[in-house]
């Protein structure tokens, strides 16, 4: 149950790379390079003050997830 | 008319280039313009550009506006439909071939890496998940009600909301 939240309070990121955004400030936009999952994506990270807003870019041309 | 483009190139300003550098990558309607240009110069100075204000839909900077209009006016952007803006053949050589400063060159970069990884996007999608990106633009938006700020996945794009790491 505990890591399931974690995970959900998460989203896709590691622990590690969770610690990393750290480097951004209050207020900063900061572009990231990574992987998720294994699969190469740009995330643009904006520090807001309740929270850390990220847009997850994945690199792969396909469309990954069709909305209805 | 390269000693017209080359003057032009050297007397374009920070939005003329963010302009020029978002069209090359991909015709735009004016809403999802503005959302990119507020995405695209956040990247290039590292936080969200005070001139951004929340007006009528939200996210809207008036020089960008500003620079549309003077481009459109003098040949390098045309309206395509009534609603999409794209590069006119001037335009393209404009950017291509003599906007090469610094700026420019930073410009052009920002949106070679993020628009191509939208290109999967509508206009409407690209306005949402910026929304998303930077809800207090939303705030005083004249359809705010209608507007979804919360995270979201469209397509290929996600928005995420975590805590602040411990």
């Amino acid at each position: 149950m505990k890591g399931r939240d974690f995970k959900v309070a998460a989203g896709p990121f590691s622990a590690e790379l969770l610690q990393r955004f750290k480097v951004v400030k209050p207020d900063e936009v900061v572009v990231f390079d990574e992987k998720l999952d294994g699969r190469p994506a740009r995330l643009i990270v904006a520090n807001r003050r309740d929270g850390l807003r990220i847009m997850v870019l994945y690199d792969d041309g396909g469309v990954l997830h069709l909305e209805p | 008319m390269g000693d017209i483009l080359r003057d032009r190139a050297s007397g374009s300003s920070e939005y003329d280039k963010l302009v020029l550098s978002i069209l090359e990558e991909r015709p735009t309607g004016a809403t999802s313009l503005q959302k990119i240009g507020l995405t695209v110069l956040s990247v290039l100075e590292g936080r969200v550009p005070t001139s951004f204000h929340a007006h009528h839909f939200g996210g809207f900077d008036d020089d960008l506006a500003e620079s549309v209009d003077a481009l459109r006016s003098e040949g390098y952007v045309e309206l395509v439909n009534g609603k999409t803006y794209r590069l006119t053949p001037a335009g393209r050589r404009l950017v291509e071939e003599y906007l090469t400063d610094d700026e420019s060159t930073r410009l052009k970069h920002i949106s070679g890496d993020l628009l191509p990884r939208m290109r999967h996007l509508s206009d409407d999608e690209i306005v949402s998940v910026v929304y998303s990106l930077f809800p207090e633009l939303a705030e005083r938006s004249l359809i705010r009600n209608r507007i979804d700020t919360g995270p979201k996945r469209v397509k290929n794009v996600e928005v995420l909301e975590v805590p602040h790491p411990a």
